[in-house]
């Protein structure tokens, strides 16, 4: 359980959505920064979404706040997640 | 008489090649790769699928794979969001055509049905079609869902489109559902389609 997302797990694939509590807008090209300098690798950056990975680990980061994370497990989902908005600020 | 014809991982699509096949049509299958947005499961669905429409051809179909999901993050970045589904397929058409004349098709086979998704209205089907000058077939297009359930489950293919795999992530929440061509040419102006085309064409693989 964390307090700043809920986590859930998509009908039709091994991945899950980190959905923030709280209305937040993520500025996507600042993200990009932060991450590179955190040590992701960015996969795609489409403006208002960027896809980045880590540790083998695919994610994709919208400007509304929400996470995908492409795995089917719920622990390592909720620690990319984690780990990933702890960077972003 | 060949076409090509635009494959997704979906239950549409093999099956409006199923039925042009059974017209006594040659296809040419072509899968836009929408990766990274959308997982690896896509393109197992896509060798499936081509399989299984390869059986019912009673030959290989030879089977292209374009890189698409490039030309996604450029729209995506530079267009509005809300006509971004358009502008996709737009993009599509463009590279099945170029694709198809390449390989002596004469015509685009797609799995749309008219009013399914945002991309299928009228006013949109429209404004697509527009970006290609190959004519268009849409077997599926008064056709009931369940009608294309029934046929997929025939042809084997329904399993195969209906297993876990990740949707495209890079749909706007809120597509546009009745486009002007004025309006996607002015978001199209902000591209290098010609450029795009010729990176996405270049760059498909055959299977």
């Amino acid at each position: 359980m964390s307090a700043r997302f809920s986590l859930v797990k998509t009908c039709s694939a091994d991945a899950f959505d980190a959905i923030p509590r709280r209305l937040t807008s993520v500025d996507i090209s600042r993200a990009v920064e932060s991450l590179k300098r955190a040590g992701y690798s960015i996969v795609a950056d489409a403006g208002r979404l960027c896809v980045v990975e880590k540790d083998g680990r695919e994610m994709t980061l919208y400007s509304s706040g929400r996470v995908l994370v492409k795995t089917g497990d719920e622990e390592e989902a909720r620690r990319a997640a984690e780990e990933l908005y702890a960077c972003i600020g | 008489m060949k076409g090509v014809l635009l494959l997704s991982g979906g239950i549409d699509s093999p099956v409006a090649g199923l039925m042009m096949l059974d017209r006594g049509m040659d296809l040419v299958l072509l899968h836009m790769d929408n990766r990274p947005f959308t997982d690896d499961r896509q393109m197992l669905k896509v060798r499936s699928l081509a399989d299984a429409l390869s059986k019912r051809a009673g030959k290989p179909l030879p089977t292209f794979v374009a890189p698409h999901g490039k030309a996604q993050a450029r729209i995506a970045k530079s267009c509005d969001r809300h006509v971004h589904c358009i502008l996709c397929r737009r993009m599509m058409l463009r590279v099945a055509q170029a694709i198809g004349e390449r390989e002596g098709a004469s015509c685009i086979v797609t799995g749309e049905s008219l009013g399914q998704v945002a991309s299928q209205t009228m006013a949109n089907i429209a404004v697509e079609e527009e970006a290609t000058t190959m004519p268009m077939l849409r077997p599926l297009i008064g056709l009931d869902k369940e009608e294309v359930v029934v046929r997929a489950r025939a042809l084997g293919t329904f399993q195969v489109s209906t297993a876990p795999g990740l949707c495209c992530t890079i749909v706007p929440e809120k597509p546009s559902t009745g486009a002007r061509l004025s309006r996607i040419l002015g978001e199209e102006a902000k591209l290098d389609v010609g450029g795009l085309v010729a990176e996405l064409v270049s760059g498909a693989v055959r299977l």
